[in-house]
């Protein structure tokens, strides 16, 4: 079996099969062939190599495959709400991150403060500090308790209660008059 | 919705995804009804044999959980096979580090590929069969989109992630191979 020399035609040959030439293409075709025998012989070819592919198609049950489609809604409920757990997630790690940092300065100011009894302090303890608690998996929280988490979030001051009072260097006394 | 309230492009694939987009689950059967079949065709010329529903299935699970990204510049089928060509690579890039395998190659698609399945009606048919089973991985994946799918060479380039030039020297390759392997 030969290649027809024409290149342009024998590219258009599996569009035939399938019906899909413009009809200006399939006059072309149709004319070609008419007098092509390699033309001829490759367009029953291609013919018959379709018909074997399509008898050789695995069967599949579109029912069964279509029912394991999840459903447009809970699909994209499920997407918000995986965003939710995503954005959750990020603030729950910004808050920790900071307050860590908060913690470790504050340590930091009354380690100085020991020390030279002159340094600055903290006038607020850390039992004065706004809490923010979570215990649990964010996998387990709802809609609800997520936006509600995500709001204490919001609400939340992560910085020092209160401006840090001067503590001024205290002069020692030595019971003596000054 | 109701068949007299659809609009007359509710039966074409962008029509139906915006249909299963506005809630309509049936519309989600239409599709996979529609392609299901041409995707189990494509598994086939993968060199897939045992679990073909299986990732038909996976393969319009993925697709419809994505649906918002496609963006329809190519058309919904060609999407579908671009994403089942990228599961079956991806499974049996998978498979391959579980048994160990380093050398892992896009042509190896196939490989798996068995010959002769017995349903060809005639000795010229079975000498056809014989003839593409003995193509190369990549060659019979072009040569199935092009012939059973009527696939345009662009399309195919786009499901191979390749070229249209490279998809239509691959088709003709095939081609001229099927021809050699009759005449022999």
């Amino acid at each position: 079996m030969n290649d027809c020399p024409n290149a342009e035609i024998r590219d258009l040959l599996c569009d035939a099969i399938h019906g899909t030439l413009t009809d200006g293409d399939r006059r072309r075709v149709d004319e070609h062939v008419a007098t092509c025998a390699d033309c001829r012989a490759e367009l029953a070819l291609l013919q018959r190599a379709r018909t074997v592919l399509d008898r050789r198609t695995p069967a599949v049950d579109a029912a069964r495959i279509a029912a394991a489609i999840p459903p447009r809604r809970a699909t994209a409920r499920a997407l918000r709400f995986s965003t939710w757990r995503v954005a959750a997630s990020i603030a729950v790690m910004a808050v920790g991150a900071a307050s860590l940092s908060l913690a470790r300065s504050q340590i930091g100011n009354r380690d100085g403060a020991g020390i030279g009894e002159s340094a600055v302090s903290s006038a607020a303890g850390p039992q004065d500090a706004q809490m923010l608690s979570f215990s649990g998996r964010l996998s387990m929280l709802n809609d609800a308790d997520l936006e509600q988490l995500l709001a204490d979030i919001d609400d939340f001051d992560g910085g020092t209660p209160a401006e840090p009072a001067a503590v001024l260097p205290v002069p020692a006394w030595d019971g003596g008059t000054p | 919705m109701s068949a007299a309230k659809r609009s007359p492009d509710d039966s074409t694939d962008a029509g139906l995804i915006a249909r299963w987009k506005a809630g309509d689950e049936r519309a989600a059967s239409e599709l996979v009804t529609r392609h299901a079949e041409s995707l189990a065709r494509f598994a086939s010329s993968l060199g897939e044999r045992d679990e073909i529903e299986e990732l038909v299935q996976d393969t319009f699970v993925r697709a419809f959980a994505s649906l918002d990204s496609f963006r329809g510049e190519s058309s919904l089928r060609t999407w579908l096979f671009t994403i089942q060509r990228r599961l079956l690579l991806d499974r049996r890039r998978s498979a391959r580090r579980r048994r160990g395998d380093v050398q892992i190659q896009e042509d190896d698609v196939a490989t798996e590929y068995t010959a002769l399945d017995g349903v060809v009606a005639d000795e010229t048919e079975r000498m056809l069969v014989s003839a593409m089973d003995r193509l190369s991985p990549m060659q019979r994946e072009v040569f199935t989109l092009r012939v059973s799918e009527g696939m345009s060479y662009r399309d195919i380039a786009d499901v191979l992630g390749s070229t249209e030039g490279a998809a239509r020297v691959h088709y003709h390759n095939a081609l001229r191979a099927v021809k050699e392997l009759l005449d022999e």
